[in-house]
């Protein structure tokens, strides 16, 4: 089997749809279920429904990272570790949707101009959501 | 406000917004406002919403082939822009100014649903050079009419600029210029309804990313509200696209352009009331 055709036999069998859905369905499930995770765990330990304080960084990153993982060590701050997981899962669902298209566009569907589409978005989401140079 | 009671605010933003086709969560701005929510925590809380109502909505789609992935890439790129511009402006400009702004948006979604036929099938438009170098055409099969439906999108060119100021609406407004974005798709680049409506649920949740990710950063994001709205919209869409099966859509319709108008007139007595 040459090349040309295991390439040509793989793009037949490669579902993008399939993926997309699973990674836009995936996401807001999980997202969903830290936020009821984070809920319950308030409820528990008899604290309000919601943590108090507003979520403020200078990119998701830092907000998981600085803010969130240090969390972990007082079960008091669960809560709020635990919704900041859920929004930082929700902030990159259809950030992960738009890094796959790119993928897809650049290995599968091998359109330039639509992997040049996809790339600046792209390009332009990672600095805002991952970095605060945006 | 208590937190049961903006979940189940959520959920009858959710489920209005799923039967009727819109995007759930058109109305959460509005209905948060109208229980004394600060208009600009409302609409980060919205820009959450509508992350987890497209991404709710959008895999049973994706699954039937419907949205056009050529026609997001394309738009992405100028929506996502202007959304970063948008909510970047709403950190800025005055209260009382954006309830102005989202009354007239509902008004304007008001006017769009009320002029706009159930489903629409355009006629057939030669494609202009660029839009066919862009790609706008495609083919999706649709199961109501059991047929499969060719369609090939125009002036690429324009919807490009008009989705910059949907996408700047959008980020500015969170859910409240979902309709706007399904207008351009479906007024200028004369795609049919289901792959508009389609299309744009998935842009829209790329859209409002951008806006989520200004709001976090000007601190807008307040655990309070997007705990019980992240918690409810999802729960209020699902039941809403359940029963909107069983719903007639001349009566779906009805109760949408009922309450974009209540909440219109309302918001922008609010705006009077809140200058005064």
């Amino acid at each position: 089997m040459t090349r040309d055709v295991r390439r040509a036999l793989w793009v037949a069998s490669f579902d993008m749809e399939s993926l997309i859905s699973l990674i836009l369905q995936g996401g807001v499930l999980l997202s969903t279920g830290l936020v009821a995770a984070s809920f319950a765990v308030s409820w528990m330990l008899r604290l309000p429904p919601a943590p108090s304080e507003n979520l403020h960084a200078r990119s998701l990153t830092a907000l998981v990272i600085l803010q969130g993982l240090p969390l972990a060590e007082s079960p008091a701050s669960w809560p709020r570790l635990l919704l900041i997981l859920g929004v930082a899962v929700l902030m990159l669902t259809p950030y992960t949707r738009v890094l796959v298209t790119t993928l897809y566009f650049a290995a599968v569907h091998r359109s330039w101009k639509h992997l040049a589409f996809t790339g600046i978005v792209l390009i332009l989401a990672t600095l805002a959501v991952l970095t605060d140079w945006l | 406000m208590p937190f049961v009671g903006i979940v189940l605010l959520a959920i009858v933003a959710g489920f209005v917004g799923a039967v009727s086709g819109m995007g759930g969560g058109v109305i959460i701005i509005p209905l948060l406002t109208a229980f004394g929510v600060d208009i600009k925590e409302a609409i980060a809380a919205s820009a959450l919403a509508l992350i987890a109502i497209s991404s709710s909505a959008t895999p049973g789609y994706v699954r039937r082939h419907i949205p056009n992935f050529n026609v997001s890439a394309f738009l992405e790129l100028f929506a996502v822009v202007g959304a970063f511009l948008g909510a970047v402006t709403i950190v800025a400009v005055g209260r009382h100014l954006l309830f102005f702004l989202c009354g007239a948006v509902l008004m304007a979604s008001w006017v769009v649903l009320r002029q706009r036929p159930p489903v629409t099938h355009p006629p057939a438009v030669p494609p202009d050079a660029f839009s066919q170098w862009v790609g706008l055409d495609g083919c999706y099969y649709d199961h109501a009419e059991s047929r499969a439906i060719e369609y090939a999108g125009s002036h690429a060119a324009l919807g490009g600029a008009l989705m910059f100021g949907a996408g700047l609406l959008t980020g500015a407004l969170g859910t409240g210029a979902s309709a706007l974005t399904v207008l351009v798709h479906e007024g200028v680049l004369k795609l049919p309804t289901k792959v508009s409506v389609t299309t744009s649920t998935l842009i829209v949740g790329l859209v409002a990313l951008a806006g989520a990710e200004v709001y976090l950063e000007a601190g807008l994001l307040n655990p309070s509200l997007i705990a019980p709205v992240m918690l409810g919209v999802p729960v209020g869409a699902m039941l809403g696209a359940k029963l909107l099966l069983r719903f007639q859509s001349g009566l779906a319709r009805r109760i949408l352009l009922s309450t974009l108008m209540i909440l219109g007139v309302e918001m922008i007595l609010h705006g009077f009331l809140s200058r005064s």
